[in-house]
């Protein structure tokens, strides 16, 4: 089967794996197995694994929140976005982007500013809350995937929003993760 | 009762749920392309054995990778396990992990804090 993920050596030295259309579960799992292939043996395990984590969660919210939406043949409507991890040899940053209404865009974004405010503490308490709450009230709330991303990356997502037209925006989400140097 | 067996592929677990133990067993990484419909087998299993069998379960969880719409549904089995628990049924979970996966350690003692079910946390 063809690759329908790429990865390019980039001129500052950075590697880049890149994807963008359709987010397929195939896809998911491409984009999940090209970012291990790839940081293997240049990091340590769990900061790989915690890259994954945060790699599936941002990709499949790109299915639930993206306002461009495609039918596939098999019946299954799918949204549609881009998604590019770059890293050199301390630093793996993950960015997503998609299509969202700007009023649905200016929910998401002052959600997760808000679950960015949060020390690990409270992140705990919030994650556990969400995992008691009921499942459509948690994905209308923006989703423990994010509260997960945050955790795991053990830093800010960082979340941006850029006007397309009168009623929709692009969302892009942007988050880094460092390997610690008592890792070694 | 039927025993539930689904063999692991490479983004769902092994589950191997048998009514005459009452051992549950889910192992491997859990990514499903859709998780209701995966953990809805496992849900569904629970509930006929609870009415039907309610003998004593023992729930193994070996995962090493678990997406976050799989840790709610684990969260919600746990949920009505505990029902049952408290109902006076005899129900353990055992949870296992890596030496060096904090991740998976962490979440078996964030799930533990939240029950009163007798819950173990083992390195493999």
């Amino acid at each position: 089967m063809n690759k329908k993920v790429s990865v390019s050596e980039e001129i500052t030295g950075k590697t880049k794996i890149f994807y963008s259309g359709p987010i397929t579960h195939n896809i998911l799992m491409e984009i999940g197995d090209t970012l291990r292939e790839q940081l293997d043996g240049k990091f340590n395990p769990m900061l790989i694994k915690r890259a994954f984590i945060c790699s599936n969660e941002l990709v499949q919210n790109i299915g639930f929140y993206s306002a461009d939406r495609i039918t596939l043949f098999d019946g299954a409507e799918v949204g549609k976005g881009t998604i590019e991890i770059e890293f050199d040899s301390e630093r793996i940053s993950i960015n997503t982007s998609n299509k969202i209404k700007t009023a649905k865009g200016n929910a998401l974004k002052s959600r997760i500013d808000t679950l960015n405010e949060l020390n690990e503490d409270e992140l705990k308490a919030h994650y556990k809350e969400l995992l008691k709450a009921p499942k459509e009230e948690e994905s209308k709330g923006g989703g423990i995937g994010f509260v997960e991303v945050i955790r795991k990356s053990k830093t800010k997502l960082d979340t941006d929003l850029e006007e397309v037209n009168a009623e929709f925006s692009t969302i892009k989400f942007n988050v880094n993760l460092v390997q610690e140097k008592s890792d070694g | 009762m039927d025993s539930l067996n689904l063999e692991q592929t490479k983004n769902t677990p092994t589950v191997n749920c048998d009514p005459d133990t009452g051992i549950m067993e889910i192992k491997g990484s859990s990514y499903p392309e859709n998780t209701s419909e995966f953990y809805g087998q496992i849900v569904d299993w629970i509930n006929q054995y609870m009415l039907n069998v309610t003998g004593e379960l023992t729930l193994n969880f070996d995962l090493d990778y678990l997406n976050s719409s799989s840790i709610k549904f684990v969260s919600d089995i746990i949920e009505k396990l505990e029902t049952y628990f408290k109902g006076g049924g005899e129900v353990k979970i055992n949870w296992y992990h890596e030496e060096d996966d904090e991740d998976i350690q962490e979440m078996g003692e964030e799930l533990k804090e939240d029950t009163k079910i007798p819950f173990n946390i083992f390195t493999k």
